[in-house]
């Protein structure tokens, strides 16, 4: 009994002292006014967990925040990066979120990985006032409806899957299309545009974390397809793609952007020649300035780290974020940084020419198609899409 | 015999006080800050998970490497509540610790006829059918996107500040903690035991074994969801990827590292862990290696668990 009403004693001590601190410590977001040398970004990316390889935006991000630094940073003021490892698991990343603001006191989030990882965090920030730029996720839920302090880089993913589909419906007039999708908020927005074009397709999902397709492709050689699209991260893509010769079966295979990496998956997937990607950054074999200038950079300050299409997603939230922090005029506010990123129109990036407005914070619009020739990506000629 | 188990009663009281006074003192001592708050009550919820599985591993003798499962259930089952129909807190959990003690009927009902690895094998599935119902069934879960929770009430307060949260995380927490130390002494804790040591030699007392392995999981499954209601309420969002394998492992490593049948050794457990998890977190794929690293040495070094620092004699139990 004593210790009984002892312990109950304590924790009414403990709910008394919540209810009197508490209105005393609803912590604003700090740091919404630059004032010292240095600005400071955070970011949320996979580093340890389904998706690490993905995280290598980490490095593309760090490397153009040097590069901005070697050019003299951003009204004088030294760039910094902070990234954290939230291991693809959504309350990590609210964890760390909060970490970045409240005790690191990060003046914007930047090129943050993943959509359920982005959705753990996007509305908060937003409530926070605190800007999340760049993210590598082309879920529709972060562009519609438009959030005040949330500027989306990536083209739709709806986009994506138009793209695949138009290529289709224009070289390959007449061929069964099939697809299979990830089972969720990445893979069925490119299904759901697929359709939009051709009209109903064969369709397979798959659930992630998934590794044996040998039923799916099975199941598209019987019904006879002749075209198939994979809307999928790296890893599925490369285990689908190597189970299509095992039972000689050879479609046209057209892949999503985030399925196709620069030099791994054609050191992962032996057959990959002829095949198709739709893609919104340049091939190393463009020799697009925007493309020459991000590999210089990853050599020089992240030495160790190739010039990937992931570290390229960070590239390109780095390039979004410095130009926002550029345009302002007088005291570097959160507010005057939103206001400065509305304010971009056409402005040229890795990914293509991206704009935003007050209504519409859609970034980069278009996305074309890479083919696999000869152990490389290569642009097919008028084949971009706009949304 | 006497003296020691005094000795021991004592230990546990003072355990307890210093656990309280430093629930109390933390908050002050962080300057009420929202991060250390926030993991402070992380690690509250997160540890009713681990005493919820002790309850079935240590006290009855069962394994679940799926309690992630019932603490999915418990989360979605606030959150959907508190998202749709502005649910009270304190409901949601009601109605999240019933979901998961349903649900644990489903693992229960075959625990009768089922031991070990076998059971292991079916609460293993049972976690990863929750987390892909969640995943699928989204007209209600709203799949990957998850379930946003934008505000939480609990007795017509609205909990608005990281404090609110921290406060009512550990003194839920402190009620499974005296819940857990008392089962013992308790006549549904001998029962238990009686099961956990030898099921032909409780069924010969009198015990019914399924029954009473049926009422080990529907009681842990039910603190899990509860806990997972918490969950929903500190995180203000949850989705499928945070109910996986590896959270269903960390909640068992917890109990493992800390020592089976011991509160204050999985509460340990639950602190060393977490506390790991947390602070490797900002170097990539290095929390996963110290988790691991952690088993390894307790496995090597201290087979009963940490809770062998301060019991000795232990057997592994």
């Amino acid at each position: 009994m004593r210790s009984r009403s002892r312990l109950a004693g304590i924790a009414a001590a403990l709910l008394a002292l919540s209810g009197v601190a508490a209105p005393a410590c609803a912590e604003d977001a700090p740091g919404a006014t630059v004032t010292g040398d240095t600005i400071t970004f955070g970011q949320y990316a996979d580093q340890s967990g389904a998706n690490a390889a993905i995280g290598a935006a980490r490095y593309g991000l760090d490397a153009y925040l040097q590069a901005a630094n070697a050019q003299g940073g951003a009204h004088g003021k030294k760039l910094r990066l902070i990234s954290y490892d939230d291991g693809y698991k959504p309350a990590q990343t609210a964890a760390l979120v909060k970490k970045l603001v409240f005790e690191d006191g990060v003046f914007a989030i930047v090129g943050g990985v993943g959509s359920p990882t982005t959705a753990a965090v996007a509305p908060t920030l937003n409530d926070l006032g605190v800007p999340l730029i760049g993210m590598a996720t082309g879920s529709p839920i972060f562009y519609d409806p438009t959030r005040k302090y949330v500027f989306p880089a990536w083209p739709l993913y709806t986009t994506d899957g138009k793209t695949m589909a138009t290529f289709l419906k224009t070289h390959f007039a007449g061929k069964k299309v099939g697809i299979i999708y990830q089972d969720d908020s990445f893979g069925k927005p490119i299904l759901a545009a697929v359709e939009s074009v051709l009209g109903h397709v064969e369709e397979v999902p798959y659930s992630p974390g998934q590794v044996d397709f040998s039923s799916a492709v099975v199941k598209f050689k019987a019904a006879g397809v002749d075209a198939l699209v994979l809307a999928t991260i790296a890893a599925p893509a490369a285990q689908i793609l190597n189970e299509l010769p095992k039972f000689n079966y050879a479609p046209v295979r057209v892949l999503t952007g985030s399925a196709c990496g620069y030099t791994t998956i054609f050191k992962t997937v032996p057959s990959l020649e002829g095949a198709y990607c739709a893609a919104f950054l340049p091939t190393p074999e463009s020799k697009d300035p925007q493309w020459t200038a991000f590999e210089d950079a990853m050599a020089r300050y992240e030495q160790g780290h190739p010039a990937e299409i992931y570290s390229a997603w960070g590239w390109l939230a780095g390039q979004v974020a410095v130009e926002g922090l550029r345009r302002i005029r007088g005291p570097i506010t959160r507010e005057a940084f939103v206001a400065a990123l509305e304010s971009i129109k056409s402005f040229h990036t890795i990914g293509g020419d991206l704009s935003y407005s007050a209504q519409s914070h859609r970034g980069i619009g278009g996305q074309f198609i890479w083919q696999a020739k000869n152990g490389r990506w290569l642009t097919v000629p008028n084949s971009k899409v706009e949304p | 015999m006497v003296s020691s188990a005094v000795l021991s009663f004592a230990r546990s009281e003072r355990f307890a006080l210093l656990a309280l006074v430093l629930a109390i003192a933390f908050p002050i001592a962080c300057g009420f800050r929202t991060y250390p708050l926030f993991i402070a009550a992380q690690f509250a919820v997160f540890a009713m998970v681990a005493l919820s599985l002790d309850v079935l591993m240590g006290r009855s003798g069962q394994i679940s490497l799926g309690h992630a499962g019932f603490f999915a259930l418990g989360a979605y089952a606030a959150a959907i509540l508190s998202a749709r129909f502005d649910v009270d807190l304190l409901a949601g959990a009601i109605a999240g610790a019933a979901l998961a003690a349903l649900g644990s009927l489903i693992v229960g009902l075959p625990a009768t006829r089922l031991s070990g690895h076998y059971l292991g094998i079916v609460t293993l599935g049972f976690g990863v059918a929750v987390a892909q119902i969640a995943l699928k069934w989204t007209a209600l879960t709203n799949g990957d996107e998850g379930v946003h929770v934008r505000t939480i009430h609990l007795a017509g307060i609205v909990l608005s500040s990281p404090l609110h949260v921290y406060a009512v995380a550990f003194v839920a927490l402190a009620a499974v903690a005296v819940f857990a130390a008392r089962l013992p002494r308790t006549r549904l804790g001998r029962a238990f035991a009686a099961v956990r040591d030898s099921e032909i030699a409780a069924a010969a007392m009198g015990i019914s074994v399924a029954r009473t392995k049926v009422t080990a999981f529907v009681i842990s499954a039910a603190i899990a969801g509860a806990a997972g209601a918490l969950y929903a309420a500190l995180t203000g969002f949850v989705a499928p990827e945070d109910f996986g394998i590896s959270q269903s492992l960390l909640f068992f490593a917890m109990v493992v590292v800390g020592g089976t049948a011991s509160t204050a050794g999985t509460l340990l457990g639950a602190l060393v862990l977490d506390a790991v998890s947390q602070g490797a977190a900002t170097v990539g794929g290095l929390s996963v290696a110290l988790i691991g690293a952690a088993i390894v040495a307790v496995a090597l070094f201290r087979p009963a668990g940490l809770k062998s620092l301060w019991r000795r004699g232990e057997g592994s139990r």
